[in-house]
This record gives C-alpha cells, structure tokens and sequence, in this order.
C-alpha cells in the first residue's frame, strides 16, 4: 500500500519571537491509502493543531507535509477536516441540505438536480435523508454531527481528518457513531485520521495508534492494533486484545514524565 | 533611536492609506476646477477653499461663530447627559420608578427632535435658552435609554456582591453599577453628541442669528460659496474634533472593557 | 465602530445584534402608574390652557391640536403633507441601504480597502447633515435630487458602520469550514459573510429608516416647497400652532409604527438568528 500522507519533522511555534510557545516540537508520520489511524496523548498536547497542520488549515513552522508526493501549504483537494465543534460548524441559516451541499456546490459540472441527489445520499448514509429540510439547531447533537460528517463525505475526499468529533456526545450516542464511522469507512475506502483523547475510541477505531507525548509534543510510541475486524460494539470491547493495548495505552499516558 | 513611540509610529502607518486617498480626491477636485472640468464658481475648488478657510478662521466672526456653536452644544449637552445618567440610574435600577416614567418617555421617545425646533422657537424666541433647549432634548434620549440598558445587562451577580456588604442603595447604585454600565452609556454618549450638533447647526441655520451654521447659511444666501465651502470644511473639523476626543476619553475611561 | 444606541426605552432592540437575547415586551412593564402619569400630564396642559393660567399664542390645549388633526385627515390634508415626504424619505433610504450594505460587504471584508476608505468617510460622517445642505444646493439645486441625497448620505452611515462590523463578527469556525472545503471567495463572502452580517444590517437599517425620516424633515425645513418639514415651518410662520404640533404627532406616529413594522420584519427574517439563540439558551 503505497503512502499517501506524509508527515516529516512538523514542529509547531505560536506567540512572539520573545516568549515562543513550542506546541509540536517534532512529528514524523506516515499513513497508508484506506488506513484508520488515530492521534492519541494528553489534552493539550497539540493533536488538534498538528490535525490542523496536516489539514493545511495551518502553516507548520518546520517540516512539512506531503499528500500524494505533492507538498501542503493550504487546504489541499481531497482532504476533509471535521470540526470538534460540530454544532458550530453548520451555517444556522441553511437547511441540512444546503448544508451538505455547501462543500461540495461551488465546484463545477453538476446540475442543481445532481447536487440534490448527492445531498440525498449522503445524508441517507448517515441516516438522515428525513430532517433535509430542518435547520442544524432543529437537530439533536448527534445528529448535528452526522450532518457534519454527510457533509464531510459529499465532499468525496480521499482523505479524513476527525478533530475529537464525539467528545461532546453523550456515552451511547457516541457508540452510534463509532458503528456508523466504521461503516461509512469500510464503504468508501477513505483514509481517516482521528484525533482523540479517548483511549478506548482510539483502540475500538483504528488499525494503528500514535501516542503523543506532553506538549512540545513528539511522537512517543506507534502502536499497531492487532484486533480483529469487523469490530463489535460489546464483543470487540471484552476482546482481550483491546483490553490489552488499552492497558498499555492508559499506563503510558498516565505515566508522570 | 527614535523619538517616536513605536504605538504613534504603527497607527501613523494605519491611517497613511487613508490620508493619501483623501489627498487624492482633494487632487482630483483641483485638477477637475482648474481645467473646468467643474462649475469653478459653484463647485468646491480646493485652493480657493483653502484661501478662504484661512480667512475666515482670522476673521473676527470666527471665534464669536465658533464659541456660539460650541457654547450651546456644550450647555445642552453636559445637561442632558447629566439628567440622562441619573434619570436613567434610577430607572434601570428601581423598578416603579421606571414603570411610572416608562409611557411617557416612549411618547415623547419617537418625536424627530429636528421638529421640535419650530415650536420651541415660538415658546422659546431665537436665541440660547432655544438652542441649549433643543440640544438638551435631542441629547437626553439616547444616554436615557443606553444607561436604562448599561443598568439592566449589569451582571446580577455584581449587584448581589455589593448587597451583602451592605453597601446602601446609593453606594451601590455609584460605585458599582454606574461603572459597570459606563461602556453602554458612553455608547450613548456618543450618538447623542453627534445629534446634539446635528440639532445646534440646524437651530443657527434656521434663525440666522449666531454660531456656524448662521455663517454658513449667510454666505450660501450671498452667493459666497467658496466662502461657504470654508465653513463647511470647519464644522467638519469640528465635528471630526469632538468625536475623536469622544473617542481619546472613552478609551481612558474603559481601558479595561473587553466589548470594545 | 460605533455603536448604535438603544432606540427603544426598556427593550434594547437596537444595541448591536444579540438584541434577540434580551426579553421585556412593553407590556411587562406598563403599570397602571405610568398611564395614569400620563393621563394626568395631559389633563394639566389642557387645564391650563383651559383656565387661562398659561394665556400664550403658542400653547394650544389638547382638544385643539387633537381638532387640528382630525380635521386633516383627507387626500388634501394629510396625504399631500405627508406623502411627499415619505416618498423621498424611501428612496433617499433605499439608496442608503443597496449603498451600505454593498459598500459594508467590500469594507468588511478587506482590511485594506477599508483602512483607504475609513478615514474619508468619517469626514463625511461627523459632518452634521444640516450643513452638507446648503453646498449641495449649489451643485444639485433644491429640488428631490437634493433631498434624496441628503437623506442617503445620512442614512448611508449606521448601515455602512453596522455592516462592517457584521462582517467582521463571522465565526471563525464557519470560515474554517469555507477553507476546509475549498469553497472560492465570491462564495465565502456572499455565503457566509452576508448572512453572518444579516442581524447587524437590520439593526443598522432600522436606525437608518428612523434617521431617513428625521433627515427628510430637516431638508425640508431648509430647502423645502412641500412636505412635513416645510409645514412645520410653515406653521410656525403663519403662527398656527396647533396645525404645526398636529403634523409634529402624526410625524412621530408614523416614525414609530415604521419602527414597529421594520421589528416584525426583522423577527420573521431572522428566525434562524433566534433559533440559534434559542439553542444556545438550552446548550
């Protein structure tokens, strides 16, 4: 499988040349076509603003990052980023429909019908192919998100950056979720990255896992995940391999450095 | 090393864009003038403006028109906003007071302040008690009405605070509330000002007697027009001086709010 | 920017955008204190009149100013006073308003552009609008043309100020959202920034409509041949102070039922602004 993202020794600097704040000291990471890898290490630790960098929603300030051999330096095609704060990042005065469509609308070729058709779909995928005509605060947290992640998918990239997206759902919603990422990624073949503090997410999701460490942060640790897919809500999370590289996972984490 | 602080030095070069398009504009006027381009007698013709400008501002009419201007506004206005404060303290804060005023002041709220000019010229005459009447009427309503509001959003919280120290009514109103509310009722402040001399010029443009807006009108009537582009040129300057000093106090006295 | 003043005593509609959050309908607060403060004030002025206390030209009683208004009401009256007016008073505020808002979008948007074009129109803003008149007399003569520009200039401020800061107020997260997804800048501004802007472009519309009207009347006064302002004067010359404070009610009626109209069409327009809000009052 050949590489499709490439990150090389991205470090991270915010604030005045006086008092620098050293966010990413260094990271270096590669991912596959089609591989679920999740960014996990203590809040605060800079896995949002090294998302951000990949994303080319931020500049690096050394390094850099590669898609596909060619270099990002702004939002490249092909690559979605899904916000922590979902509910924020629906317009309010559109529909849930104009909504999906406005990642995808104002590039060119398709006809207004094919718009609607792909809004359609997409939001079928997640579910909710019924609420296209309501407006985003009409709608349920949960739900919030899976329009936000309809509109990241319409938007066909190849390429999907998750910032901590069920941190703000409730226990059970949130396994809802984790069942439909799968699924829609086990559909379109995407490669996904995710950005998570929660361990058992991390390791439920993914086929590797990055441990970050304290801010400036570095990488710590990769961690391959061995657990079987398909995954299982219930069965999957009493397989003692999960419960394994979970407790490997908190250890390291809870660590004092 | 420079004797200029580096803040002058960074807001010098925000307005530099600005000062050089209005330098541009200005330029093109001239140009447009003296290749009559323009009606040279009736349109503004920079230089001329100019040398009447410093005419008039040697005048002898210059500092009695000015004073006159800036004397009215200044009476209507300081009473206005002093009667607005305190009207409006005690109606933000104490309910009955504000539910016994509250149909009156929304009567008399919507009445364009510039109509009452004529009626009060007949109950008042022509001269100051008229103008500092209608400046004080046109002034009181917007500091009323932010200082209602800048009460009403104060932080409950904060007013508790001072309730359990014991603070008196007085006390609390003073020294907590008022300058709490300070951002909203400068907010006032300043449109009232504005309108305070929207209504100071209109009143001396009317009755021809005193003041700026009496010598602007005068030399519109006797067909001096550069001359009445100078006074026009001065009533801006006026109107661009008292807003920017609006502006240097109101930063003093809030340096510490975040709503700016 | 500067900010706009409440226009309303007890409900700030008009402070900024987020009016939406505060609640207090007049009928909270009118308490049988006020209306009868009211009632009794009025009494007093006709009373004395009536007992000959106050024996003044210019201090008609009640029932007279209130005989001079209903007498009025026919196509000659009232419609021809105000009708004119008010035609002026729309299009000088339209003309404001498609100016404002098209210029507020473009400013709001670069802050180059706006750091050339500020400074030149705060010269124009703080320069009071009854002396802009008499210059433009010169250029434009004393008919509508005069009139109608004068009231947009005015007009064209607060909707300008508001819109700028409209603009400004965006989400970040939304523009983060045009980036992730590539969306063009044509898109971007008209997508997002627009409508962000939207709840500041009513508030400063409403103040601009109320300050359309006072401007009509005051060009009226200055330039004028016909229209409330110039009937006002008129009055006042001819010394008939009861026509003069009749059309000075009817004046200040109308001004606040526009105002009223202009906050129900505010409210329906901006629904999803309260629906927000509505959400994040239940977090």
């Amino acid at each position: 499988m050949a590489d499709l993202l490439d990150v090389q020794g991205v470090g991270k600097t915010f604030g005045a040349p006086a008092e620098p704040v050293v966010a990413i000291r260094s990271v270096d990471l590669r991912v596959a076509q089609g591989e679920f890898v999740s960014i996990v290490g203590p809040s605060g630790c800079g896995k949002s603003t090294l998302l951000q960098i990949i994303a080319g929603l931020l500049p690096a300030s050394t390094g850099d990052v590669h898609l596909e051999g060619r270099a990002v330096v702004a939002p490249p095609e092909g690559v979605v980023y899904l916000f922590q704060q979902y509910s924020r990042s629906l317009l309010p005065w559109l529909t849930v429909e104009r909504n999906v469509s406005f990642g995808f609308s104002h590039l060119n070729g398709a006809s207004a019908r094919e718009v609607e058709e792909r809004c359609i779909h997409h939001l079928d995928m997640v579910g909710l192919a019924d609420f296209r005509k309501r407006y985003p605060w009409e709608l349920s947290g949960g739900m919030q998100q899976r329009v936000a992640i309809a509109r990241a998918l319409a938007a066909q990239p190849r390429v999907l950056l998750l910032d901590e997206p069920f941190s703000s759902v409730d226990a059970l919603t949130r396994l809802e979720l984790h069942g439909l990422i799968l699924e829609l990624w086990g559909k379109t073949g995407l490669t996904i990255l995710l950005v998570t503090h929660d361990v058992e997410e991390a390791v439920y999701l993914s086929d590797r896992i990055v441990l970050l460490t304290r801010r400036p942060a570095q990488v710590a640790e990769v961690f391959a995940n061995a657990l079987p897919r398909p995954r299982r809500p219930v069965e999957s999370r009493e397989d003692p391999r999960f419960l394994g590289l979970r407790h490997e996972l908190l250890t390291r984490l809870l660590k004092p450095e | 090393m420079s004797a200029v602080p580096a803040a002058f030095r960074h807001r010098a070069a925000a307005l530099a864009p600005g000062l050089a398009f209005i330098a541009s504009w200005i330029a093109v006027l001239e140009v447009a003038a003296r290749y009559g381009w323009m009606n040279r007698i009736f349109s503004p013709f920079p230089s001329a403006i100019a040398a009447r400008l410093a005419d008039v501002v040697a005048s002898p009419e210059f500092p009695q028109a000015l004073g006159a201007t800036v004397g009215m506004l200044a009476v209507g206005y300081l009473l206005a906003c002093t009667a607005g404060v305190l009207l409006g303290l005690g109606m933000g804060y104490h309910r009955p007071t504000y539910a016994l005023l509250e149909p009156t002041l929304e009567l008399l709220r919507p009445i364009p302040k510039p109509a009452l000019l004529p009626p009060l010229i007949l109950l008042l005459g022509l001269g100051a008690p008229m103008k500092i009447a209608i400046v004080f009427l046109g002034a009181l309503f917007p500091v009323l009405i932010n200082t209602i509001q800048g009460v009403r959003t104060v932080d409950p919280v904060l007013v508790d605070v001072a309730r359990t120290f014991r603070q008196g009514t007085l006390k609390t109103v003073f020294r907590m509330i008022l300058p709490a509310s300070l951002p909203m009722i400068l907010a006032g402040m300043r449109v009232s000002l504005g309108l305070g001399l929207i209504l100071v010029t209109l009143s001396e443009m009317l009755t021809g007697s005193q003041g700026l807006g009496a010598q602007l009108v005068d030399a519109q009537r006797a067909f001096r027009v550069q001359d009445m582009y100078a006074w026009t040129v001065v009533l801006a300057l006026l109107g661009l001086a008292l807003a920017l000093s609006f502006d240097a106090l109101e930063r003093r006295l809030i340096f510490w709010s975040s709503r700016r | 920017m500067q900010r706009p003043a409440a226009n309303t005593i007890g409900h700030d509609r008009s402070a900024g955008p987020r009016w939406f959050l505060r609640r207090g309908r007049l009928g909270e607060w009118h308490s049988l204190s006020g209306v009868a403060l009211v009632a009794a004030l009025l009494v007093l002025w006709e009373l004395s009149v009536r007992s000959g206390a106050v024996r003044s030209e210019s201090w008609p009683a009640v029932t007279t100013i209130l005989r001079a208004i209903g007498t009025g009401f026919s196509a000659e009256g009232w419609g021809t006073v105000f009708g004119s007016s008010l035609y002026r008073m729309a299009a000088g505020f339209l003309l404001a308003a498609l100016a404002g808002i098209a210029t507020g979008l473009v400013l709001g948007a670069s802050t180059m552009l706006s750091r050339v074009a500020m400074p030149t129109l705060e010269i124009f803003r703080v320069l009071p609008s009854p002396a802009i008149v008499p210059p433009l007399i010169f250029i434009l003569g004393v008919d509508d043309a005069l009139k109608v520009t004068v009231i947009a200039i005015a007009a064209f401020f607060p909707i300008l100020l508001n819109t700028i800061a409209g603009v400004r107020a965006a989400d970040p997260v939304h523009l983060l959202v045009a980036r992730t997804f590539r969306v063009p800048r044509r898109r971007i501004l008209l997508g997002i920034q627009l409508p962000s802007a939207l709840p500041y472009v009513f508030a400063g519309c409403r103040i601009s409509l109320g300050l359309a009207l006072i401007v009509t009347v005051v060009t009226e006064m200055i330039a004028g041949s016909e229209g409330v302002g110039y009937y006002i004067v008129s009055m006042q010359y001819a010394l008939r102070p009861s026509d003069m404070y009749a059309a000075i009610i009817l004046l200040s009626a109308i001004g606040y039922l526009l105002n009223r109209l202009f906050l129900a069409l505010e409210r329906r327009s901006l629904r999803w602004a309260h629906g927000l809000e509505r959400q994040a009052a239940h977090g």
